[in-house]
C-alpha cells in the first residue's frame, strides 16, 4: 500500500484514489486566476494542521507579505503557523533557489532537516524559465530540481502558469515529463459564466479519476463541486451541451 | 549645528530608548530603512544583491553598499552559494523584535518624520 498526501482539497482526494503519492512531484498548471497558489497554500496548511507535516512554501515573485493577506482572506493563518513551525515561507529567485538545493549546508537544506519538512511548494516553476533559453538545459534544470527535492522524500507541489491542456511535446523543457502527477486547472465558460474546471492528466504509479470536475475556490480554499453534467469540449474553454442533453 | 542637535534631541526623546539607540546606529539612510522595512515585512526572503535592490526599487551599487554594512553589523545574514552572497535578515530575537518596534511606530505620521528628519540629518539622502 501506497502511503498518501493528502491534499485536503474536499473531493480532489477521492480523485486521486486517497491523496498524493508521498514523495512524488506534481504540477498543477494553469492560467493565472485559476487557483495554483490557493492549492499549494490548501496542500501546505492542510499537511500543517491535520497531518502533523510540516511544509515548504518557495515563492518567486509574490511577496510573503501579499501571501500571508492573501492566505488570511481564506481562513489561513500562516503566521501562526510559521511560529509553530509547521510552515516556512521562502522568498528568492530560482538561481539562488537551484544553487541552495545543490548545496549541501545551504540555508534551504538546513531548513528541510532541521524542520523536518515533508511538504514542499514551488510558486511558480515557470520562473525557472528566466535561467536559459536553451530547452535542453531547461529540462535539465527541472530535472534537478524534481530530483533534488525528491532527494529529501518530500512531495513537491509545482504550480505552473500555462494553458496547454495535453502532455505536449513541444513543451519548453518538457517539465510535463518529468514530473509523476499533472493536475490542470481552467476557466471554462457556461452559458455565459465564468466557472473552474480541474482535471487529473496523469498519476505515475497510481489510479485516478478522468472526468473533469467543477471547482469554487470560498473560505477554505479549493472545493470541488461536481462533474459537469452534459457538457463537452470543456478544455477548450468554451464547452457545448451535449446533442442527447439538448 | 549645536541647535539642531538641540531640536533632534527634543523631537526623539520620547521614543522608546532601546529603538532610539536601533535608529541611531543603525538606520542612516533611506535604503537601508527600505531594507529593513521590506525585509522585516517579507520575512523568509533569502536572495542576492540584485533582486533586493530590484525588490526595494534603489540603485544596485547603493543596496551593495547598504547590505554589506548591514551584515557586519549583524541585521543581515549572509551566504555564500556558488558565485552568489545570499542575504537574509538576522533571526536573532533581540534585533527582530527591535526592528519590528521601529516598523510598527513608524507608522505613525509624526514617529515617520522623525525618522526622516534623523536620516537626512546622519546624511542619509544620497
Amino acid at each position: 500500500m501506497k502511503k498518501r498526501a493528502k491534499t485536503g482539497i474536499a473531493g480532489l482526494d477521492d480523485m486521486l484514489a486517497g491523496g498524493l503519492l508521498e514523495g512524488s512531484s506534481v504540477l498543477v498548471k494553469g492560467a493565472p486566476g485559476t487557483g495554483k497558489t490557493t492549492f499549494g497554500l490548501q496542500f501546505l496548511c492542510y499537511g500543517a494542521t491535520e497531518e502533523n507535516e510540516a511544509g515548504l512554501l518557495v515563492t518567486f515573485e509574490e511577496f510573503p507579505h501579499s501571501l500571508h493577506r492573501d492566505a488570511g482572506s481564506l481562513g489561513w493563518d500562516l503566521r501562526r503557523l510559521e511560529e509553530a513551525r509547521k510552515l516556512k515561507v521562502i522568498f528568492t529567485s530560482p538561481k539562488v533557489f537551484l544553487s541552495s538545493l545543490e548545496a549541501p549546508g545551504s540555508p534551504l537544506n538546513r531548513t528541510i532537516m532541521e524542520w523536518n519538512i515533508r511538504r514542499i511548494v514551488l510558486d511558480s516553476i515557470t520562473h525557472f524559465t528566466r535561467l536559459t533559453t536553451d530547452p535542453s538545459e531547461l529540462r535539465s534544470i527541472y530535472s534537478k530540481v524534481v530530483n533534488g527535492l525528491k532527494r529529501e522524500g518530500v512531495t513537491s507541489v509545482l504550480t505552473s502558469e500555462g494553458v496547454t491542456v495535453g502532455l505536449d511535446a513541444q513543451e519548453k523543457g518538457r517539465l510535463s515529463f518529468v514530473v509523476d502527477t499533472i493536475v490542470l486547472l481552467r476557466y471554462v465558460e457556461i452559458e455565459s459564466a465564468m466557472q473552474r474546471a480541474l482535471l487529473v492528466l496523469k498519476m505515475r504509479g497510481s489510479d485516478h479519476a478522468k472526468d473533469i470536475r467543477r471547482f469554487e475556490i470560498d473560505q477554505g480554499g479549493i472545493r470541488i463541486i461536481g462533474r459537469f453534467e452534459g457538457q463537452e469540449g470543456l478544455l477548450t474553454g468554451s464547452p457545448r451541451r451535449m446533442p442527447n442533453m439538448r | 549645528m549645536e541647535s539642531r542637535n538641540s531640536l533632534m534631541s527634543d523631537i526623539m526623546e520620547d521614543m522608546d530608548p532601546g529603538v532610539l539607540s536601533f535608529i541611531r546606529k543603525h538606520v542612516r539612510s533611506f535604503p537601508r530603512w527600505d531594507l529593513l522595512k521590506f525585509l522585516y515585512h517579507n520575512q523568509g526572503t533569502q536572495d542576492t544583491v540584485d533582486n533586493l535592490a530590484r525588490y526595494v526599487g534603489r540603485q544596485i551599487e547603493r543596496v551593495e553598499t547598504e547590505v554589506t554594512l548591514m551584515a557586519k553589523e549583524g541585521l543581515l545574514c549572509r551566504d555564500e552559494q556558488g558565485s552568489d552572497s545570499v542575504y537574509a535578515l538576522t533571526q536573532d530575537a533581540e534585533t527582530l523584535a527591535l526592528i519590528g518596534q521601529l516598523v510598527s511606530a513608524a507608522q505613525d505620521r509624526t514617529f515617520r518624520m522623525k525618522l526622516v528628519y534623523h536620516i537626512l540629518r546622519a546624511g542619509g539622502n544620497e
